[in-house]
C-alpha cells in the first residue's frame, strides 16, 4: 500500500471524528494529514518529511484560528435574561430602607435590592447595578 | 529510531492543538487561569488558549439548577417538630466568585438554605407555617441573597414542598376541624329553629290583629247601620204622624166647611149603631130617650153655633 493512501485514510478518519465530536482541533490535524498525503504522493520515501509537513500545517492552521475565533465571537448568541437587568423597571415589594435590603420584583422574579434612598412599597424603581444576587436601584422618576 | 521521533512529534502536536482550541457550548463558561492567576472567562463559542501557560480551571453551568434538600426536622415557635421538605432553584451568575469565593457552592447553597429555614420557622407558630408559604419564601429571599452575594450564586427561589406536622398533632388538627364544623352545623340548626319560631309567632300575631280589626270594623258598621235605620224610622214615623194629623185637620176643616149639623151626626150615629148591631153576638137595645139625648146634644151644638155666630 502506498504511504499517501495511508495518510489519506488517516485524514478521512480524523475528519469523521471531527464531525462527530465538534472539537475543531481534529479538523486542523485532518487537514495536516491531507497535506502529508500530498507530500507522500511526490516523495513516497521521505516519511519524516511527510510527518513534519503535516504537523507544521496543523500548527499554522491552529494559529490562524485566533482571527477566525474573533470574527465568530462578534456574532450574537443566546443572551441570559439576567444580563440585561440594568435599566429595567421594577416594583418594590418590600420597602427598602437605607442600609437594609428590600425586595424588588422585576418581570416575574424577585430580587433583593439596596438603595441609597428610602423607597416605599409599590414604588417604581430602575435597576442601576447588578451584583450576583443583589441589585442596586433608584427611584424611577429621577431619570425623566 | 526514526519511528520514535515521529510518534513523539505526532503526540505532542495532538496534545498541543487540543489544548489550544477550545469550544465552549452555550450557557457554559470556563474560568481561565494564566500561570495560576485568574485571567479571563471562556465565553461560549470558539476560544484559543496558549497551551501550558493558560489553564481552564473549571467550567460552570449557567442554567438554573435544582437541589433537593432532604427532609429536615425543624422546631416551630410553639415547640412542635415539623418535617419540612424543600427544593432550591439556583443559578450561577458570577463564575469568578463561584470559583474563588466558595469551595463548593452546591453544598453551601443547601446548608445556608436549611439554616435560614430553621431560623425563619423557629420564629413562626405551627399554624402560620402551614398557611404562610408565601411569607416563608419572601423572608428567606433577603437572608439568602445577603449570604450568597459573595458566592456568585443567586438562589432563584426556595419552594416548600411539604410541611408535615407529627402524627398526633395532625390527629388533633383533624379533630379540631371536625369539631369546628360540627359546631357550625349545630349553631346553624339552632338559628333555623329560632327563626322558625319567630316567624310563626309573628304570623300568629298578625292574623289575630287582623281578625280583631275586622271584628271591630264590622261591629262599628253594624252599629252605624242600626243607628241610621232607627233615625230613618223615627223620621218616617214623625212624618207619618204629621201627615195623619194634617189629614185629620183637613178632614175636620172639610167637615166643618161641609156644614156638619146634628142631623148628620144623628144619622151617622145610627149608621154606627147598625154597624154595631150587625155583629152576630150583639144585641143592641137602644133606650128611646137615648134619641132624645142625642137630640139634646144637637141642641147643645146649636147653642155653640149660635154663640159662634154672635161673636
Amino acid at each position: 500500500m502506498h504511504t499517501w493512501v495511508i495518510w489519506l485514510i488517516a485524514a478521512g478518519i480524523l475528519l469523521v471524528l471531527e464531525m462527530m465530536t465538534l472539537t475543531f482541533y481534529l479538523l486542523w490535524i485532518s487537514v495536516g494529514a491531507g497535506a502529508a498525503a500530498l507530500v507522500a504522493w511526490i516523495a513516497p520515501d521521505a516519511f519524516l518529511l511527510q510527518v513534519i509537513t503535516g504537523c507544521v500545517i496543523a500548527l499554522v492552521l491552529t494559529a490562524f484560528t485566533k482571527p477566525l475565533a474573533k470574527r465568530l465571537r462578534a456574532s450574537k448568541g443566546y443572551e441570559d435574561a439576567g444580563t440585561e437587568l440594568v435599566g429595567k423597571q421594577g416594583v418594590v415589594v418590600e420597602a427598602i430602607e437605607p442600609g437594609q435590603y428590600g425586595i424588588v420584583k422585576i418581570g416575574g422574579d424577585t430580587w433583593s435590592a439596596t438603595s441609597t434612598q428610602q423607597i416605599g412599597k409599590d414604588e417604581l424603581v430602575r435597576v442601576m447595578k447588578r451584583g450576583s444576587s443583589i441589585i442596586e436601584v433608584e427611584r424611577w422618576e429621577e431619570f425623566i | 529510531m526514526e519511528w520514535a521521533i515521529i510518534v513523539v512529534i505526532v503526540v505532542v502536536v495532538f496534545v498541543f492543538i487540543s489544548l489550544t482550541v477550545k469550544i465552549v457550548p452555550q450557557q457554559r463558561v470556563g474560568v481561565v487561569e494564566r500561570l495560576g492567576r485568574f485571567h479571563r472567562l471562556l465565553t461560549p463559542g470558539l476560544n484559543i488558549l496558549i497551551p501550558v501557560i493558560d489553564h481552564v480551571r473549571i467550567y460552570h453551568d449557567l442554567r438554573i439548577q435544582q437541589a433537593n434538600v432532604p427532609p429536615q426536622t425543624v422546631i416551630t415557635k410553639d415547640n412542635v417538630q415539623v418535617q419540612i421538605d424543600t427544593i432550591i432553584f439556583y443559578q450561577v451568575v458570577g463564575p469568578e466568585q463561584a470559583t474563588y469565593g466558595i469551595s463548593d457552592y452546591v453544598y453551601g447553597v443547601r446548608n445556608i438554605t436549611t439554616a435560614t429555614m430553621r431560623q425563619i420557622i423557629g420564629k413562626m407558630e405551627l399554624d402560620e407555617t402551614l398557611s404562610g408559604r408565601e411569607k416563608i419564601s419572601s423572608d428567606i429571599r433577603i437572608a439568602l441573597d445577603e449570604a450568597t452575594e459573595k458566592w456568585g450564586v443567586r438562589i432563584e427561589r426556595v419552594e416548600v414542598i411539604d410541611i408535615k406536622p407529627p402524627l398526633d398533632i395532625q390527629d388533633a388538627m383533624d379533630k379540631q376541624m371536625k369539631a369546628e364544623r360540627n359546631k357550625r352545623a349545630i349553631v346553624l340548626e339552632a338559628e333555623a329553629a329560632k327563626q322558625d319560631m319567630i316567624l310563626r309567632a309573628e304570623g300568629d300575631k298578625q292574623s289575630k290583629i287582623l281578625k280583631a280589626e275586622g271584628d271591630k270594623e264590622a261591629r262599628i258598621r253594624e252599629a252605624e247601620g242600626f243607628r241610621q235605620a232607627q233615625e230613618l224610622e223615627a223620621l218616617g214615623e214623625a212624618k207619618a204622624i204629621e201627615a195623619v194629623a194634617a189629614a185629620e185637620k183637613s178632614r175636620i176643616q172639610m167637615l166643618r166647611e161641609a156644614g156638619l149639623d146634628e142631623q148628620v151626626l144623628a144619622y151617622r150615629s145610627f149608621e154606627a149603631l147598625t154597624e154595631v148591631s150587625k155583629g152576630p153576638a150583639n144585641k143592641v137595645f137602644i133606650p128611646s130617650n137615648a134619641i132624645e139625648t142625642l137630640g139634646s146634644i144637637g141642641a147643645i151644638g146649636e147653642m155653640f153655633k149660635n154663640k159662634e155666630g154672635k161673636k
